[in-house]
């Protein structure tokens, strides 16, 4: 059984939402337990996947919960949009690949940071990506 | 996209030019320090550019991927560049980018910068 002990939410519809993101993204973190180092790789990876919301669907949301399970504490980051969606997802998740000009980690880098990664995407619908990181 | 302004301070410390900013980074950002930061260049004679990102909580690669950008162009103009103060935090996040950081030269602290480039001056 899940259960949510906290939950943060934030849309983002340019630059300033993204960065009000990533900072209370950070403070959740800390403040649920995780040290410095994990604290600023979730904050990296909300960075990176709320980045591509701006850029490739204008508007979405973050939300983070904070969850125990089966005696494991650990965040669970959802980032949602309803744009054009990933029409190659393989491509996107090999190293290197970007389609919008990129600089970024990429979806790739992302996966590394966290424990669990699951990129949801259909075209013209939107795409989802859930990535947890265990305390 | 928005622009998000960001706080920074240049100054001229030891022959160097260091190059501070404070708080959340954005790419606009970036660029309008970097090109305050070329002005000053342009117009002293410094033998060093150091960015000190000490107070920079989050920095992603895209992100990163400016600052490296800034640092280029000043060892183009002929000063010698240094990042210092990267917290250990975005340093295992940065890990995970794949940049090349063969080019660049990094210290813990601004302190460390300015001796090892007035040492690499002497």
């Amino acid at each position: 059984m899940i259960q949510h002990v906290d939950t943060m939410g934030q849309f983002i519809a340019n630059e300033a939402h993204q960065k009000l993101a990533l900072l209370k993204t950070r403070t959740f973190c800390l403040q649920a337990g995780f040290d410095l180092v994990d604290s600023s790789k979730i904050t990296t990876a909300a960075s990176e996947l709320t980045r591509n919301v701006l850029k490739y669907a204008g508007t979405g949301q973050l939300q983070l919960v904070l969850y125990a399970q089966q005696g494991k504490t650990g965040i669970q980051m959802r980032v949602s949009d309803r744009g054009p969606g990933i029409s190659n997802i393989q491509g996107a998740m090999a190293d290197n690949y970007s389609s919008g000009g990129s600089l970024g980690l990429g979806l790739p880098g992302v996966e590394r940071l966290m424990d669990y990664f699951c990129l949801e995407s259909e075209p013209g619908k939107g795409t989802t990506v859930t990535v947890r990181k265990y305390l | 996209m928005q622009g998000h302004e960001i706080n920074f301070t240049i100054r001229i410390s030891s022959h160097c030019l260091v190059i501070t900013p404070q708080g959340s980074l954005s790419l606009a950002g970036i660029d309008a320090m970097c090109q305050s930061a070329l002005d000053q260049l342009a117009q002293e004679t410094v033998q060093g550019m150091i960015l000190d990102l000490a107070g920079v909580p989050i920095i992603d690669g895209a992100e990163f991927q400016a600052l490296l950008k800034l640092l280029s162009m000043g060892t183009l103009m002929g000063a010698k560049q240094m990042m210092v103060g990267i917290h250990a935090g975005i340093a295992s996040a940065l890990v995970e980018t794949q940049i090349d950081f063969s080019g660049i030269s990094f210290a813990h602290t601004l302190d460390d910068a300015l001796n090892l480039n007035m040492n690499l001056n002497q």
